[in-house]
């Protein structure tokens, strides 16, 4: 009997103890917070000291690589966010699902340092300029290894398709980067959304797959061309310019056929909770101090013209960073394409990626 | 002595964990896999999994990879497990710990690392480079995806192989010898039958968590091989949620018809702990 007492206790004893750790470790803190879905190493850490001691809110981060898997966790309101920072096509499909919460800017007063054109790129995707901030934007080219790669090759798309740099190449691995090469090279339209394009398109990048090394994106990309273990790249521009940093051999090219521009921006999502602190957040990141903090963090163009404006000339010069006017004024910008075509790029990444 | 009616509070707190974490999540899948969009019944997508020809190369892929990493564990794992079984206790120990060793260290940094030997400037392709030979482009292939999954899973062919093996008694062994067989009769007639539970316990061990793996593909394979896993995955990530949960369940049919075939055989003293 005793012995049974013994057991039962210990038996409630275990399940009050996975009650217990079942409340959320947040309710034990006071302090404020503001939670940010947001790219991978997208902004500089110490900004979000800087924030928390200027305004005693802390910023929680929760990051992700490609946009297809923030929108899939974004809308399976698994987790709420109160800030979100993702690229021109998919605000754009966020705007158009109305999962957005419209900004006052009115308490975004450093929204005055966004530089007017890029205000107009960010028409492209918030056609009435009402639920964005601008955060970075850049262009898409090819990294190269000037020892391995002959520079007159790279001036057009083509090269990723010849044959000639076979085993040494590493494409994007994101269907609408990836997809866009292709789309190019053909002569079509970056937002076409012609099946019969799309699928020549697709057709193309199987028969380039025995050509490419792997798909990787961003910096994992970019490591490949700096340990010289392939010599071509597609890649966004900002990488490029750390590469140069790590590795003297490499330069960027923007093909000649043109390239996509491409904004990221940070959106309020309507089931914030705390949207004061958000604008408040956005207003400091606007900040010239600390827009140009995130610049020298990322290197990818800023669109804050005061920092613009305090940048060294060689700095400014630099055609990784800061894209030739003609080079911006040709090039497209991705949109948000609709559900029935996205889900036909899903198809054919897929295809293209087992064939 | 507890009833066995009263001991069954026992087992409440993982009763409570299989509700919550397994049973749960199962049933959200099934509802997924059974259902389209709008929430209306379907066998679409069950249907989808199976005729679509990227899904069944996907598949054959994954098969082939996973059946070959298993058959190159088994065949480094035996003669391992029958040159474990003759050493004293002492070295057999340590050597064990060896094996095992890798176990202990994070899943990352082993797939990182065998991508660091095998890349295209990496360390074999940097000795081949310096004794003159040809250099192997094996870094982002099948092959890079085979090699990592023999090398994760192969303490799971080794530990029970090597348990029952070692459980085998030696005066059967003897006997053997007496009566006339020679070593090879021996092995295949006495030995490779007693040690059958074990090997199929390594088989089950490697083949089934092979076939629904989609890191090790996603690691060393560069985005270059889609294994069924990966096709999963990709589908949950881009919001899919209903063909995969679809082909989620073809998987999960997969594993149960693997583990059905092998596993009441397997149980016998093939245990993965000595």
């Amino acid at each position: 009997m005793k012995k049974n007492l013994k057991y039962t206790l210990l038996t409630v004893f275990v399940l009050l103890a996975v009650l217990v750790s079942a409340i959320p470790l947040s309710s034990c803190s006071s302090a404020e917070k503001l939670y940010l879905f947001n790219y991978g190493d997208y902004i500089d850490p110490d900004v979000y000291e800087l924030f928390e001691e200027e305004y005693g809110i802390r910023v929680v981060v929760d990051e992700y690589a490609a946009p297809e898997d923030m929108y899939a966790k974004f809308t399976s309101g698994t987790a709420s966010y109160d800030l979100i920072c993702s690229s021109d096509y998919m605000i754009e499909k966020l705007i158009a699902g109305g999962y957005l919460s419209e900004i006052d800017y009115e308490n975004i007063p450093n929204f005055s340092n966004i530089d007017e054109n890029q205000k107009n790129a960010q028409k492209s995707f918030d056609a009435e300029l009402k639920y964005t901030v601008p955060h970075f934007w850049g262009t898409v080219g090819l990294l190269y290894n000037t020892e391995t790669v002959d520079a007159e090759d790279v001036k057009s798309w083509d090269v990723l398709f010849s044959g000639e740099y076979s085993g040494r190449i590493i494409m994007p691995n994101s269907e609408r980067d990836a997809m866009f090469t292709a789309l190019k090279k053909l002569g079509y339209d970056a937002n076409t959304k012609e099946k019969s394009e799309l699928d020549a398109a697709a057709a193309l990048l199987k028969e380039q797959k025995k050509d490419v090394q792997a798909y990787l994106l961003d910096e994992a990309a970019r490591v490949k061309l700096e340990s010289g273990n392939a010599d071509i790249a597609v890649i966004y521009n900002g990488e490029a310019y750390l590469a140069f940093e790590n590795n003297d051999k490499l330069d960027f090219v923007i093909p000649d056929e043109g390239t996509c521009i491409w904004q990221d921006a940070f959106a309020v999502p309507k089931d914030t909770k705390n949207k004061a602190n958000a604008e408040l957040f956005l207003n400091f990141l606007c900040r010239e101090d600390i827009a140009k903090m995130n610049f020298e963090y990322i290197y990818y163009s800023t669109p804050n013209k005061a920092v613009t404006a305090s940048l060294d000339a060689e700095i400014l010069a630099e055609t990784a960073i800061f894209p030739d006017v003609a080079v911006y004024h040709d090039a497209e910008v991705f949109k948000y394409l609709g559900k029935e075509i996205e889900e036909y790029y899903a198809e054919l990444w897929k295809a293209i990626k087992s064939s | 002595m507890l009833t066995n009616k009263k001991s069954i509070w026992l087992s409440g707190p993982y009763l409570v964990w299989i509700a919550g974490f397994i049973i749960l999540p199962l049933l959200v899948i099934l509802y997924y896999g059974l259902t389209t969009q709008e929430g209306s019944f379907t066998l679409k997508n069950i249907i989808g999994a199976v005729t679509d020809t990227t899904n069944l190369k996907a598949t054959f892929l994954t098969i082939l990879l996973a059946g070959g990493a298993t058959l190159i564990c088994l065949f480094l794992a035996y003669p391992l497990a029958m040159f474990l079984t003759k050493l004293n206790m002492k070295s057999k120990t340590s050597l064990i710990f060896l094996f095992i060793l890798p176990m202990w260290m994070n899943f990352m940094l082993q797939m990182v690392a065998i991508n660091v030997i095998l890349e295209e400037n990496g360390i074999i392709n940097g000795i081949l480079a310096a004794i003159g030979a040809k250099k192997m482009h094996v870094a982002n292939t099948y092959t890079a995806v085979l090699i990592g999954m023999t090398y994760d899973y192969f303490p799971f062919m080794l530990l029970p192989i090597y348990n029952t093996v070692s459980k085998i008694d030696g005066d059967l062994v003897n006997a053997s010898h007496d009566l006339g067989a020679g070593h090879i009769r021996t092995f295949f007639k006495v030995i490779f039958p007693l040690s059958l539970p074990g090997v199929i316990s390594g088989i089950t061990m490697v083949f089934i968590p092979a076939i629904s793996d989609f890191a090790i593909s996603e690691m060393l394979g560069g985005g270059m091989t889609l294994l069924i896993g990966n096709v999963v995955e990709m589908s949950f990530t881009k919001g899919l949620y209903h063909s995969g949960s679809g082909l989620a369940l073809i998987l999960m049919a997969f594993v149960l018809l693997s583990s059905l075939l092998t596993g009441n055989k397997g149980d016998e003293g093939g245990a993965l702990i000595p």
